[in-house]
């Protein structure tokens, strides 16, 4: 065992020695839960907003999903029984104490009592500097490099599809001028090859994104064999992740669609200038991302859950080794005592027909639930076409970059060109027509 | 024997019955239907005066285009529109569909407004969603011109799109002064295909089963036609037309332009061979446009504008038509407008730009580099044409554009 993990017994002792809160203490430590989970939610949607937030976002809640895994094993563990809490199971490896609380979005976890702990080495005052701005940005860094490598992967298996699906779009709608005759299935077939490798994608990237998450190594989310095998262990649960997707999508796509009604909701909007507009998509934005945001971190919570359930019944089966595991999941299931062998149920021989037939059923469910997932991003496209990142970017996929502002009202216009264009065309048309 | 060899003989029992029980119907039921109306009005009315004032072509420019990207110089894409013709003719720019409950801004719709002069809450007769098989109530300009003047069918023609075959039966009204016996002809390529398959089927050499086929391709197509007329615009001319065409661009559908581009090469070829005094072109690419890639509807635009240029210099070339062809220039709709979204171009949500069109005049009795500002309806088209050729469009209820009027 790592020599900075505490052993089962000096966690039992600990737990023993932990002080009692009062009332008082605990109410105020409620409110202030409260107030960190508001302020974090906050800038989650703050992030939405952007490329780069997004990416923040994807290292911001694989943290979470790490951490989750965590407290999986810790409630499954002997350790819990004994009435380890989860934090103190968490203090003793210096590597988890990270996860104590919640990730935070830019200051480093504990970051005062780092401080505190340069300023007390009596370090020079460079190095007390750079511990002050190490503390001010460190987890800032981390949810930027985590989520860099997080999307990354995702993008390799998941942008192929999405691509094909571009191209689909632009090719598809030639058939407008070349109408349906040699090359009309060119854009309809590319689209169809695009949906089958984003299902086959997102059969995989889910459960290899939690398991990036847990292990925090970006080249885990490659071992094929270990993620394909923890997803043939748990379909059920695979089939409702998808559902989970399919379901939170509707929202989203709903909000995605809903500003081209904005003028039938209110007409006087057809008069707004161009930086009013900007501002109230600006503000839409930024409120619907109070759904996506939670609806994003919400799936990678719920593929971590699935995740350490189906590490744990396969280690615990035997069908996975402690030594195929990344050093740090070795660690924290052995010290939860998770890691040995227990006897499994074997199930009877006349069974398994209805158990293939079962997971067959339940295989081919999950494959058509993504599919409702991909036809609810067509259907989106469809009302509300937004130009390359409809198709790229799947908020509850890939990045949750979840602001569209149509990108001719940031544009400059051309001198003498009032903004509001269209009124604009009114006043002028003819006039320098030279008539 | 073969159904859609029926027009060979004179008239078969099941016809027979049929006619007479719609005729039947439509006396009892105090001519409210259709088809019967036009039956009756074939035998009573009987023109005789030729036909010798202006040609008229119309150029739908759609389907939906908006102000911007037409008549704005600064971000047309149709130049020759905009800068070449234009300042040749009457400018209307505050053109519009009116902001009326169950009128809709939509291409079947605009396409009657500008055939009828009046606007009407169409409904699909089929009732079929998002379907456009309308009926008008009053008549077309070309049954007020066929009417008037003894202009046979084939020289009364509308050229339409290879994929709205909703379109192809706005060739006459249910008016009962009016109606079949003043139909236009509709020249697209489901009319080839059809003729085509006639063709096969009755020169048919090969296997009975692939015969079959032919004949149940040949019904699918027949049965679009659900008043069962068009039979009757299959004349010499029109069946000669079809026949000059497959032996230029064979058989295979592949060989002919496609979409807007189709469309500007049949009317180049009817002004060639069936020199119609009446013709209406219906573009309606730019209308893709819908779903996404707004560069689809700028080059659609640019497309039928190398279309009208084609037309109008086929026109100068035609001893027909030199200085005998009025123009007129106007899109069935408009689009949207809304910045909200990134392709801004729908026009079934009653948007103000949706209603905002316009119109260009020009030609023998049109005012030269005229704009008129004032706002203008497009139900005013109808009678205008109706005022350039010498008929009176009594069921229309714009007033005529009498600016464009030199």
């Amino acid at each position: 065992m790592n020599g900075q993990t505490a052993t089962s017994a000096e966690a039992a002792a600990m737990a023993v020695h932990l002080p009692v809160r009062s009332m008082g203490a605990k109410f105020l430590a409620g409110c202030r839960k409260i107030l960190v989970f508001f302020c974090k939610y906050f800038w989650g949607m703050i992030f939405c907003q952007s490329m780069l937030g997004g990416i923040l976002i994807v290292g911001w809640t694989y943290r979470l999903a790490q951490r989750s895994v965590l407290k999986y094993w810790w409630r499954q563990s002997e350790l819990r029984k004994k009435g380890v809490s989860f934090i103190t199971f968490l203090e003793m490896s210096e590597r988890n104490r990270i996860h104590a609380r919640w990730p935070n979005w830019f200051v480093q976890a504990k970051a005062w009592n780092a401080i505190q702990t340069c300023y007390q080495a009596r370090s020079g005052i460079w190095t007390i500097c750079r511990g002050i701005g190490r503390a001010a940005v460190h987890s800032l860094w981390l949810n930027f490099k985590i989520g860099t490598q997080g999307i990354f992967n995702t993008w390799v298996l998941t942008l192929p599809g999405c691509i094909l699906w571009l191209f689909a779009w632009y090719d598809g709608w030639n058939n407008s001028f070349n109408k349906g005759y040699e090359q009309a299935a060119v854009g309809p077939l590319t689209g169809l090859l695009g949906v089958a490798l984003f299902i086959m994608a997102m059969l995989y990237v889910p459960m290899a994104q939690a398991r990036q998450a847990a292990t925090g190594n970006w080249r885990a989310f490659y071992q094929v064999r270990l993620v394909w095998g923890l997803v043939r262990r748990k379909w059920l649960a695979c089939l409702g992740l998808a559902m989970f997707y399919s379901i939170l999508s509707i929202p989203v796509s709903i909000l995605n669609i809903t500003p081209i009604f904005f003028i039938q909701m209110n007409p006087s909007l057809s008069q707004a200038t161009d930086a009013q507009i900007v501002k109230i998509l600006e503000t839409y934005f930024f409120w619907s991302s109070l759904f996506v945001f939670p609806a994003y971190v919400v799936l990678r919570l719920a593929a971590a859950r699935i995740y350490a359930s189906a590490l744990l019944q396969a280690v615990q089966s035997g069908r996975v080794t402690l030594t195929s595991l990344k050093a740090g999941e070795q660690e924290d299931l052995e010290h939860l005592g998770l890691s040995t062998r227990r006897e499994q149920r074997r199930i009877p021989v006349a069974l398994k027909p209805l158990l293939w037939l079962l997971r067959t059923t339940v295989k081919t469910a999950t494959i058509f639930i993504w599919f409702t997932f991909v036809s609810q991003i067509f259907i989106r496209e469809f009302f509300n076409y937004h130009p390359q990142r409809g198709w790229l970017n799947q908020p509850l996929v890939q990045l949750p970059w979840f602001q569209h502002v149509p990108e001719g009202l940031h544009a400059p216009k051309p001198a003498g060109q009032g903004e509001h264009r269209h009124e604009n065309t009114k006043d002028n048309a003819a006039d320098k027509n030279g008539h | 024997m073969n159904k859609f060899n029926i027009s060979a003989q004179p008239i078969d029992r099941r016809r027979f019955l049929k006619g007479a029980l719609i005729g039947a119907g439509a006396i009892s039921l105090g001519n409210r239907l259709s088809l019967p109306n036009s039956i009756a009005s074939e035998a009573s009315i009987v023109t005789t005066r030729p036909y010798n004032g202006p040609n008229i072509i119309i150029i739908r420019f759609g389907g939906g285009v908006r102000r911007p990207e037409t008549i704005d110089p600064d971000h047309t894409y149709s130049p020759f529109l905009c800068k070449e013709l234009a300042p040749k003719g009457t400018l209307f720019k505050n053109m519009e569909i009116i902001s009326q409950e169950g009128i809709e801004t939509s291409h079947g719709e605009g396409t009657l407004n500008i055939l009828t002069g009046k606007y009407d809450n169409y409904k699909d007769v089929g009732g079929k969603f998002l379907g456009a098989r309308f009926e008008s109530k009053v008549p077309t300009v070309f049954e007020y011109l066929r009417k008037e003047y003894e202009i046979p069918e084939y020289q009364t023609l509308i050229i339409n799109g290879e994929d709205r075959t909703d379109e192809e039966f706005y060739t006459f009204s249910n008016h009962h002064l009016f109606g079949l016996r003043y139909r236009s002809t509709v020249l697209s390529l489901y009319r080839f295909k059809t003729h085509l398959l006639r063709r096969q089927i009755s020169n048919w050499k090969g296997p009975v089963e692939n015969l079959n086929e032919k004949k149940q391709e040949l019904k699918n197509l027949e049965e679009l036609d659900h008043r069962d007329v068009e039979r009757s615009a299959r004349t010499p001319e029109i069946e000669a037309f079809w026949e000059r065409w497959r032996q230029y661009y064979g058989e295979s559908g592949l060989v002919n332009p496609r979409g807007d581009r189709l469309l500007t090469e049949l009317a180049i070829r009817a002004m060639r061979e069936l020199k119609p005094k009446m013709m209406m072109v219906n573009y309606q690419d730019s209308d893709y446009v819908h779903w996404g890639n707004i560069t689809h509807y700028t080059r659609a635009i640019a497309i039928m504008d190398e279309g009208l240029q084609r037309i109008v210099r086929a026109a100068e070339a035609n001893e027909e038509y030199h200085n005998n062809t009025i123009f007129v220039v106007v899109p069935d709709c408009g689009r949207d407008d809304n910045r909200f979204v990134a392709v801004p171009c729908q026009h079934h949500f009653g948007s103000k730009s949706a209603h905002e069109i316009f119109a260009l005049l020009l030609g023998p009795g049109i005012a030269q580099g005229q704009v008129v500002d004032k706002k203008v309806d497009q139900i005013s088209v109808a009678p205008t044409i109706g005022r350039l050729m010498g008929v009176k469009t009594e069921f229309s209820e714009g007033p005529v554009l009498e600016q464009a009027l030199a």
